[in-house]
């Protein structure tokens, strides 16, 4: 069998040859490639619902198209990728805040719908939990915690990321981990392994 | 994190990544690309694209198709999403194919497996039918049923249905049973076509008819085939359990391993543990057991399995239904990079 050696960030998955000379159109489909899943699954993280991820990272995706010529490089552009899904994911936040306080005012709305626990496979109610305990953690500690838990990036390259010292996003890092292990203790305990 | 115990410290990073590694974001490139005005690509670094290995990576990366089409032919026949999957000038797409794996896999008896390559997508049922009955699969357990030499494309038929014209090897009419094939091996490479045709062609269980040389025929194989044939039931041809990433010969670079796959009916929980590709006896390196969720007739699996401890070398990864003798396995590389 006949392999070709590959790496990269997360899991190994990413498996592109950095030719300098991409254009924008091939670098929107080799980066897609190799990082739609996992950016989709870092915005899910910080919004909360997969729909919204995917919005917010289609968004982003379009827009390392648009600044290709400034970036032209593959990593360049996965940096901006990253920061880009993680601003726009913020907004997003912002932006519901504004309209559930309206909402509140309104107090006509009908509670946004949620899926009946009939409707959740056990999977789902997991990672319904998991959501939802990052969801609680000051939004500081639950980039920090998605970036270096999730994305598996090192320190330096968070706080880069963040614009933050790298002793902040440390502290994030653990407060964010604590209170996690704490609201997921029962999920961890039951764990298959 | 300094501060933490690393070990305390991998089970929540374990607990985040695989409730939400277990999601699949759909598809959007088309949307990405109508927004940016970008047309779809033809590929130009042909020789690395045509590598097996890259190939089988490359699906492993493509992430929303891949998925996409892993479920699209899934029973029962859904009003299709996929139509829209694929608008037309996308360079390639994932192709389902279904090939025979060894008796071993399946309590003793042959069952269809699928995997998945790479087609071109002018015409995705005939490049899958074609594969299905000449071409060798990328996994060494699995095999073609068919005659050296066999070949197949396909066209649909009144829009509803699905016409498969295989072309006998040379001195051959591929009408009756050849010498030395069983009444159940047989069987079962009609169905390697009827399920390929049908998975690629993503419409559902339609009925797939037979033609050799572009004539009717009464047998194919020497199986009656008269009319037009729908697909067996799942339970009596598919293999229980299909992995369907990594792909064989997938190299991972990283801390993790993402394993995917499907069986069928009520096969339970699944054990899915890595060995050395050396000492495929030997205690597992890594194992974890997970519990398939339901479908109408198949249900998915997946689980990430932690490899950083792994040195870099060659392994199987083995999916094993825990309580019945049904696997299915893929042999992958750890290389990493410094």
């Amino acid at each position: 069998m006949s392999r070709a050696p590959r790496d990269g960030p997360r899991d190994g998955q990413s498996e592109v040859p950095p030719p300098s000379s991409w254009g924008a159109d091939a670098a929107l489909e080799e980066l897609y490639a190799a990082h739609w899943r996992s950016l989709v699954r870092l915005s899910t993280l910080l919004v909360g619902d997969p729909g919204t991820a995917e919005e917010v990272t289609q968004d982003a995706f379009v827009a390392m198209h648009g600044r290709w010529s400034r970036l032209r490089e593959p990593d360049k552009a996965l940096a901006y990728l990253r920061q880009s899904v993680v601003n726009r994911s913020r907004s997003v936040l912002r932006h519901r805040v504004v309209v559930d306080r309206q909402a509140r005012r309104d107090a006509a709305r009908p509670a946004p719908a949620a899926p009946g626990p009939e409707d959740l496979t056990l999977l789902d109610e997991r990672r319904a939990q998991v959501l939802a305990a990052l969801a609680r953690l000051p939004r500081r500690q639950r980039e920090v915690v998605s970036l270096r838990y999730y994305l598996d990036l090192p320190v330096a390259e968070v706080a880069d990321l963040l614009g933050l010292a790298p002793g902040t996003v440390k502290s994030h890092a653990s407060r964010g981990a604590a209170a996690l292990r704490d609201s997921l203790a029962e999920l961890m305990e039951h764990r298959d392994e | 994190m300094s501060d933490l115990g690393p070990r305390r410290d991998d089970a929540l990073r374990q607990l985040i990544v695989d409730n939400v590694d277990s999601l699949e974001p759909a598809d959007r490139l088309a949307r990405i690309r109508a927004r940016t005005g970008t047309a779809a690509r033809r590929r130009r670094r042909r020789t690395w694209l045509l590598a097996p290995a890259a190939i089988a990576a490359t699906l492993a990366l493509a992430a929303g198709t891949t998925y996409l089409l892993a479920s699209r032919d899934d029973p029962p026949p859904v009003a299709s999403p996929h139509a829209v999957a694929q608008p037309p000038g996308i360079p390639w797409r994932a192709l389902p194919v279904y090939y025979a794996g060894s008796p071993a896999q399946a309590g003793g008896e042959a069952r269809l497996f699928r995997e998945f390559r790479r087609g071109n997508g002018s015409d995705v049922v005939s490049e899958a039918v074609q594969a299905a009955v000449g071409e060798r699969p990328q996994d060494p357990d699995y095999r073609t049923l068919w005659p050296a030499g066999t070949t197949a494309s396909a066209r649909v038929w009144d829009g509803e249905s699905l016409r498969v014209v295989l072309g006998p090897p040379a001195g051959t009419r591929l009408q009756e049973r050849p010498a030395g094939m069983t009444a159940r091996a047989a069987r079962l490479a009609v169905q390697q076509v009827v399920y390929t045709a049908q998975a690629a062609h993503g419409k559902g269980r339609v009925p797939v008819r037979l033609l050799v040389d572009g004539a009717e025929v009464e047998r194919v194989l020497g199986v009656p085939a008269a009319e037009p044939l729908l697909n067996d039931p799942a339970a009596e041809v598919v293999s229980p359990v299909n992995v369907t990433t990594p792909e064989h010969g997938f190299v991972a670079g990283g801390t993790k391993l993402h394993v995917t796959g499907r069986t069928t009916e009520a096969v339970g929980a699944v054990v899915v543990e890595i060995v050395p590709a050396s000492e495929p006896d030997r205690k597992p390196l890594v194992a974890r057991r997970v519990a398939p969720t339901a479908g109408d007739g198949f249900g998915t699996f997946s689980a990430t399995l932690a490899v950083r401890d792994l040195p870099d070398g060659d392994y199987t990864v083995r999916a094993v239904a825990a309580r019945r003798p049904y696997e299915d396995s893929k042999q992958f590389s750890i290389r990493r990079a410094r």
